[in-house]
């Protein structure tokens, strides 16, 4: 507040005159919005009236500390006139210049001092915006170092691969001894498909049961074109072991043969193998011509029973059988789905015979087909039809330590450089594309800006194991919880649904690429052991049938002499439903709305996988899956599916 | 003597409300009063004093006016407020059990600075000097 009179104004001229000069723009420029709405300028300026007085070098000072201070232009003008009034009044005492400077203490500190005390006078607004945009700026700074720290640690983190899961795999295949390794007798076999003329180059063989229909002749015609083929194929099926050696060479070449013999894709050929290859990169080239196999053992099946050759039909039952163990030894998930749709095979041809040609077997002949079902197996241990996924683990192990880095204590965090390395394999032509788009090598572009982020957001090496773990363990749980007790409570999907989401996806993305589909696998296992039991519980009523001329009031009569005892019905747990019908066997379950509808069958042909689906559904929901039963005798007779969807 | 600036940054606040109990003073008086009563231990020169009365007046514990004196020179003066009486009063009492404190140990041995005692100052005419 002033009090000074009018006649001071050309005074205060020469005291703004004295301060510093500031041209239009500056002033425009540095007057904050906080000094415009005070509107004190031009008053306070005034009250400096008589600086222009004081001594040279006592204004000077003045003015030095009102510079430094860095103040508002009014609060420049306040301090300004304070100090002036402060040496006037000592002046007037009678001290000299000399003693008033010396007195003042130290400029620099004292226009620090006063910046400080001004500033803590501003209004509300300005502090807040003060502290806010010096926070920003602090924080502002803080994330970059951390980017910075972060960016420099992903260029510098590399993974170490210790393990070479690939060769431990070939060294398993290595220690079974030549003579019992049936890979090489597959390769034969396969060439030997090649070299028969009458099937074109990687055409899929369709088995023809019908006498009927031309493919039954044309598949007699390509058999008997090559009788060595079969007995290859046999060969191969009796050796106790696998013994393949894998490897990333695209395609192995024993097993291209038949597959590429072109010019173009005979240079694919001699790609060569590498020393420590991805697990996921490699190959199973031998599911498929093995899977052909079976396909043909099942054709001679066919042909073998239309010329009532019973023994030879079985035997190719019991080859294709061992085919499948063979098929299902790798451990991966694909092998055991040949393994199990060879089985498949198997057991819907026992009961169709069964069926049509109850009379065709001899007691014997039915009891060495119970023994092979029985000790059909996906694992070592005869009989065993739980699925073996080991390696598929492996591949989630090898990942994880290609991808991310090792503490040595089972922990690290995401490598970049190793997730590029990997993403040549996960997401294909990704090298290209960071090549013609950045012009730079994909290693490289993978520590690209996002790369902190990318190392951030991604769970850790154990979180990523953790939750593979806790995927498999409610895998576990829930192949062993029966249909039956089935509850709308679902422990793997349950479990997926954590890791399944927005996040999840995210964090584990690794797990996202490599997962395999458990949710599936645990209505496959169950179906194979439900086609198994069928099969078994058909070939007992024909063993009843063949010894007693009659078939049998109800399944009870079966055991033990031909059951150890009568399978349960998937659906519910009890015993299967049987009883005779027109003189005729009728064998069924329960269905998917687990309620008994007297066998009636379905008026589409639903697979077993299909049915425990809808089971599940119906538990849930009760929609969807009511009035019929899985008629498994007779077998209900359906439009035959085109070759296509065979 | 004159204090350490760590004790004068503790002090020099009190010191100044104390003073302006008394009246209004403008800037150079509080100056020369605080180097006189102080007998120079409390003296602090422009640098220190004018930053320490704004960060007051910020505070509310002071207000400054400025007015035209008698001699015709403009000032700045300042007194105390409310909130500044209420200040002075609490921290008083602080600083008397820290003078007692000092004294239980031997630190402080009286009322009244050293030199004044020397002319023969008691405590009385002292607080009946410094106090209005």
């Amino acid at each position: 507040m002033s009090t000074r009179s009018p006649n001071h104004e050309s005074s205060d001229a020469r005291v703004a005159d004295a301060l510093p000069k500031r041209s239009f723009a500056q002033l425009f420029f540095r007057t904050s919005i906080f000094e415009i709405i005070a509107m004190r300028g031009r008053r306070e300026l005034a009250a400096t009236r008589g600086l222009e007085t004081l001594p040279m070098r006592v204004r000077e000072l003045v003015m030095r500390v009102v510079r430094k201070a860095r103040l508002w232009r009014h609060e420049r003008t306040d301090v300004a006139a304070e100090l002036a009034s402060h040496f006037r009044e000592g002046l007037a005492r009678g001290e000299s210049e000399d003693t008033l400077i010396r007195g003042f203490g130290d400029e620099r500190v004292a226009a620090r001092l006063i910046r400080r005390g001004m500033r803590r006078k501003r209004p509300l607004a300005w502090k807040l915006w003060f502290y806010w945009s010096r926070g920003s700026v602090v924080l502002l700074g803080v994330l970059i170092a951390t980017y910075v720290f972060l960016y420099c640690r992903a260029w510098l983190d590399t993974p170490s691969i210790n393990r070479n899961y690939s060769a431990e795999w070939n060294a398993a295949a290595m220690a079974v001894p030549e003579a019992d390794r049936a890979a090489p007798l597959y390769i034969q076999a396969n060439r030997a498909i090649a070299a028969t003329p009458g099937l074109k180059d990687g055409e899929r063989f369709m088995v023809e049961r019908d006498p009927n229909e031309r493919g039954y002749s044309v598949s007699k015609a390509f058999l008997e074109a090559n009788p060595k083929l079969l007995e290859l194929i046999r060969a191969a099926t009796a050796k106790p072991k696998m013994g393949l050696i894998v490897s990333d060479a695209d395609p192995l070449p024993d097993w291209a043969v038949g597959q590429f013999d072109d010019a173009a894709n005979a240079t694919r050929v001699s790609q060569k193998a590498t020393e420590n290859p991805p697990l996921i990169t490699v190959l199973l080239p031998h599911l498929g011509p093995m899977r052909q196999m079976a396909r043909f053992l099942a054709q001679d099946a066919a042909f073998a029973l239309h010329e009532g050759d019973s023994a030879r039909m079985v035997d190719n039952w019991a080859a294709m059988l061992r085919l499948a163990r063979h098929a299902s030894e790798d451990q991966t998930l694909i092998g055991q789905l040949v393994g199990v749709a060879v089985m498949f095979m198997v057991f819907d041809d026992v009961v169709r015979v069964m069926q049509s040609h109850p009379d065709l077997l001899d007691s014997d002949a039915l009891r060495r087909v119970a023994h092979l079902l029985a000790a059909a197996s996906l694992r070592e241990q005869p009989g065993d039809l739980t699925l073996n996924m080991s390696r598929e683990h492996d591949m989630i192990e090898d990942t994880l330590q290609r991808v991310f880095t090792d503490n040595g204590r089972g922990d690290g965090r995401l490598a970049p450089r190793g997730l590029a390395a990997m993403g040549e394999y996960m997401v294909p032509g990704w090298a290209k594309d960071a090549n013609e788009t950045f012009g730079v090598t994909s290693q490289n572009a993978a520590v690209g800006p996002a790369a902190p982020a990318a190392v951030v957001i991604s769970a850790s090496r154990r979180e990523t194991s953790d939750a593979y773990r806790e995927l498999l363990g409610a895998f576990d749980a829930e192949r062993r919880v029966p249909l039956w007790d089935r509850t709308a409570r679902n422990q793997l999907a349950d479990v997926s649904a954590k890791y399944d989401n927005g996040v999840g996806r995210t964090r584990y993305f690794i797990l996202g690429a490599l997962w395999p589909a458990f949710g599936r696998m645990v209505e496959v296992e169950r179906g194979v052991g439900m086609k198994r039991d069928v099969a078994v519980t058909c070939v007992a009523l024909a063993g009843y049938r063949a010894r007693h001329g009659a078939w049998p009031a109800a399944l009870d009569e079966l055991v033990p002499s031909y059951l150890p005892r009568v399978p349960l019905d998937p659906f519910d747990g009890k015993p299967l439903r049987y009883r005779l019908k027109d003189g005729k066997p009728l064998l069924y379950s329960i269905g998917a709305d687990l309620e008994d509808n007297g066998g009636v069958a379905p008026t589409k042909q639903i697979d077993l996988e299909e049915l425990q689906r809808m089971a599940r559904a119906w538990i849930v929901t009760k929609k969807g899956a009511a009035g019929f039963d899985a008629v498994y005798w007779p077998t209900p007779g359906f439009p035959k599916p085109s070759p296509s969807l065979e | 003597m004159k204090a350490e600036t760590e004790l004068l940054r503790g002090a020099g606040p009190i010191a100044v409300l104390k003073l302006l109990q008394a009246r209004e003073m403008y800037g150079y008086e509080l100056v020369e009063a605080l180097e006189r009563q102080s007998g120079g231990v409390l003296a602090m020169g422009q640098s220190t004093l004018y930053p320490l009365l704004y960060n007051l007046e910020a505070k509310g514990l002071i207000e400054g006016e400025r007015r035209e004196a008698e001699s015709g020179r403009e000032r700045k003066y300042y007194r105390l407020t409310p909130k500044g009486r209420k200040r002075l009063e609490k921290d008083s009492k602080q600083w008397a059990a820290l003078a007692e404190a000092m004294r239980n140990l031997g630190i402080a041995a009286g009322c009244v600075p050293a030199r004044l005692v020397a002319e023969g100052m008691s405590c009385a005419n002292h607080r009946a000097e410094v106090e209005p």
